[in-house]
């Protein structure tokens, strides 16, 4: 059997603030298989970026505290690991991606000392060997004339430029695991369709394992082998792209998809009614119950538990009470509401 | 350095700072070499005699017919060479310090920025005046009070400029390739604040320079007979009605050198910032 290359267990993170404990991720467990892509989608506050940045210790404690859970990252537990551990990881078997390209680099250091010093700090290459390997990642990821972009300063490349910058970052010490986080928001849209190829062309050449974070259920779908749907620092399902995607078991799920705009079917987008959970006093039951026109009241009392749908394909999970097909089957005026 | 040249040529004021500069550092560098007359020598038959430009005292001699501007480059020598001192003692401290307190935050950052206040509360002048009175006025004493006096104001905008700094996300993604904390501060951080470091350090050169001539003008700083422009402005100022050349020229020395930092300075930050840089 092949090993995970990530396997979360029970991440219970929350934060303690002036007004009281917020839960940010709760019991949260999932696993990564060698090579997978997975999409992970959700919106503010979902917990989709607290749990990756919990796992790689970025997130300052205090205020963040981890009340439970281990992450084990090809068999060791990140979250018992000394920070000076931690820093091999990072950069080194975990590359990261964030979200913004402007200001995620350093202003004014040199893209090529920027490239360098995450190979130097891992790979132990001399400046020439490093620079080589520098020259080597900016072609890799699509960059035009690669040794001139090396003495050019961020503020001289584009948005998407910077963006591919940080992305060969991520991938310099050939990482296990690329994370990105909300890599293609700040991109316009074409832009963002470039990034995506590259990531898509990527995963193709390498084998990375990827975990891409987005609120953007298209690029998921462009990219990912799993999603994954978070609300409330919880998973609400979870499955093959295509089973989500074509028949949803969650409501949230099924809510976000519709308010996708469509070209194939003209009428009214539709809108999540109400706004997320505060999350320092969660709903009681399932987070998504009080928006959840199918709610039953089991719903607004327990919390589900993330099981196999049982007539899709394995692997698709879904945390839900009820059963969607038949709830939309017997209340057809909300489903076209 | 060929980019230095043929940028700095293209801005008059900063050419303009980097000649008076040049000048004067140049001057109180080859003083011993100038074959000026001795800066100690006293000539009670030639004493208080005018600037004569072309004859052996170009800017005249003072009260005890000491030549004016072999005093001059001499005095520059310590003046500048003090100063310099002063400054980069005091600017590597500061900028060290307000790089601890604003990254690490928390007590540290507490403690540092209390003691700064404290400093701040207290007269500048008056804290040099009480250390070079204890300690004795000698040259090292006068390097050691004028960069205690100066590293607080340092510490101060450094750590504003670090505060805003850390919660930008290139300090998270560096965090995210396996930099540690030292790191990040030497490597993320530092680059990001020497500008604001050296303008703080211009302005407080010419600060210094200053307080080193006040210093020497209570007697508090370099003694007697060593020359010091400071000095020279004490002792010149009875015979400011009757002999204007020996105030005259110690104290445009002391202006156009602050001038020449100021406007140099101003010119280094443009060229020092990447943004300026690349437009050239």
């Amino acid at each position: 059997m092949v090993e995970p290359v990530l396997d979360i267990r029970n991440l219970t993170v929350v934060f303690d603030t002036p007004a009281g404990t917020l839960h940010a991720v709760n019991d949260l467990s999932y696993t990564l298989m060698p090579g997978e892509t997975l999409g992970i989608v959700g919106e503010s506050g979902s917990g989709k970026s607290v749990h990756v940045l919990t796992m790689l210790g970025l997130l300052p404690c205090p205020p963040a505290r981890i009340v439970s859970g281990e992450v084990l990252f090809r068999g060791r537990d990140l979250l018992a690991l000394s920070e000076r551990e931690l820093c091999d990881i990072r950069g080194a078997e975990i590359g990261m991606v964030f979200q913004d390209p402007m200001s995620s680099l350093n202003p004014v250091l040199t893209i090529g000392r920027q490239l360098r010093e995450v190979i130097q700090r891992h790979a132990g290459l001399d400046h020439a060997q490093a620079s080589a390997r520098a020259v080597e990642l900016l072609g890799l990821v699509g960059i035009p004339d690669p040794a001139a972009r090396l003495a050019q300063y961020p503020h001289q490349l584009s948005g998407g430029m910077r963006q591919r910058v940080m992305i060969a970052i991520g991938l310099a010490c050939d990482p296990t695991l690329l994370i990105a986080d909300e890599a293609t928001t700040a991109l316009d849209v074409t832009v963002q369709a470039q990034v995506i190829d590259l990531i898509r062309d990527l995963k193709n050449r390498l084998g990375t394992t990827i975990i891409w974070i987005t609120h953007d259920m298209g690029v998921v779908a462009e990219l990912a082998d799993t999603i994954q749907v978070m609300y409330a620092g919880r998973i609400m399902e979870r499955g093959p792209i295509a089973p989500v995607f074509h028949q949803p078991r969650s409501a949230y799920s099924w809510s976000l998809l519709r308010s996708l705009p469509s070209m194939a079917r003209h009428r009214r987008l539709y809108q999540i009614p109400g706004s997320p959970p505060n999350m320092i006093h969660p709903p009681p039951g399932d987070p998504f119950a009080p928006r959840n026109p199918f709610a039953t009241p089991r719903c607004h009392r327990d919390v589900p538990p993330l099981r196999q749908v049982a007539d899709s394909v394995p692997g698709h999970q879904v945390a839900a009470w009820y059963d969607l097909p038949a709830a939309v089957a017997a209340h057809p005026e909300i489903a076209d509401a | 350095m060929t980019r230095f040249c043929s940028t700095l040529l293209h801005s008059r004021a900063g050419l303009a700072g980097f000649v008076l500069l040049a000048v004067f550092v140049a001057g109180a560098a080859l003083a011993p070499w100038l074959h000026l007359p001795d800066p100690t020598a006293i000539g009670l038959r030639t004493r208080l005699s005018p600037p004569d430009w072309i004859g052996f005292h170009p800017l005249g001699t003072d009260p005890l017919g000491r030549d004016v501007l072999s005093r001059l480059a001499f005095g520059g020598r310590t003046t500048l060479a003090v100063a310099l001192t002063a400054v980069v003692l005091g600017a590597v401290l500061g900028t060290a310090i307000g790089i601890i307190a604003g990254f690490l935050g928390g007590g540290i950052d507490r403690v540092l920025m209390r003691v700064v206040d404290i400093q701040l509360a207290f007269p500048l002048m008056m804290l040099a005046l009480l250390v070079v009175a204890v300690l004795g006025p000698s040259i090292g004493n006068v390097i050691v009070v004028l960069a205690v006096t100066s590293w607080n104001r340092y510490a101060r905008i450094i750590r504003a400029q670090v505060l805003s700094l850390r919660e930008r996300e290139f300090v998270l993604s560096a965090r995210a390739i396996g930099a540690s904390s030292p790191w990040i501060m030497v490597h993320h951080i530092l680059p990001n604040v020497a500008t604001p470091a050296l303008v703080v350090a211009t302005l407080e050169l010419a600060r210094i320079i200053v307080m080193i001539a006040a210093l020497s003008f209570l007697g508090l700083g370099v003694q007697p007979p060593d020359p010091d422009w400071g000095q020279m402005l004490a002792e010149g100022r009875l015979y400011i009605s009757s002999a204007w050349w020996v105030v005259t020229f110690p104290g445009l020395a002391i202006v156009l050198t602050v001038l020449g930092v100021n406007l140099f300075g101003d010119w280094l930050r443009d060229y020092l910032d990447p943004k300026t840089r690349s437009n050239r």
